[in-house]
């Protein structure tokens, strides 16, 4: 499922996630600027600074 | 009792894009034709209803910056818009500020007129199409 953002006050909130209704052209509004694609997956080589099942202590 | 009310802050959105603070002035005309439906022994004219013949007008100023009025109309030309609406107030929806709703409009022409000395505006007219009334 595609994800976009708003870049437009007049759709919304900058920066925000544009919720499409069934209604919207999604092609429109990105021709216009009013919103823009956004890819939130991180890429493949992208590293995360802590295993989230990584212990936090360092005690031995 | 009579009332009268400056209007001041009414919204009017093509789609998802709101373009209150360019448009000046909207006219919306809610119209079903009328059909005759006479037959022999009728006394008087009467009417039935036909088809919707709806429109609305806007008068806006010609912004041609990023995500205004020009980027907003330019492929919107010869094409049905999905939805335009407009209240009254920007308040919530109710009862005394209705909704209404304009589907599958189609907009013909996109006029701009130049003119010296003056701030450019374009008056634009959807034609056809449905429109309903919300209140909630």
């Amino acid at each position: 499922m595609d994800r976009y953002i708003i870049s437009s006050i007049r759709v919304g909130e900058i920066g925000k996630p544009f919720m499409a209704q069934p209604s919207d052209d999604i092609e429109w509004l990105l021709a216009g600027g009013f919103i823009q694609r956004s890819d939130t997956h991180p890429s493949k080589g992208a590293k995360l600074a802590n295993k989230p099942d990584a212990p936090t202590s360092k005690k031995d | 009792m009579a009332t009268s009310t400056v209007l001041s802050n009414p919204v009017v959105s093509i789609g998802a894009v709101d373009l209150s603070d360019q448009c000046t002035s909207a006219t919306l005309s809610q119209k079903i034709t009328a059909l005759q439906a006479n037959a022999f022994g009728s006394t008087a004219i009467s009417y039935t209803a036909g088809l919707q013949d709806n429109s609305l007008s806007l008068d806006l100023y010609w912004s041609t910056a990023a995500s205004e009025t020009y980027a907003t109309l330019k492929a919107l030309v010869g094409t049905n818009i999905t939805t335009i609406t407009i209240k009254g107030s920007s308040a919530a929806v109710s009862a005394t500020n209705p909704l209404g709703t304009l589907s599958n409009s189609f907009l013909e022409e996109l006029p701009v007129a130049y003119t010296l000395g003056e701030l450019t505006t374009c008056s634009v007219t959807f034609m056809g199409g449905t429109f309903a009334w919300s209140e909630v």
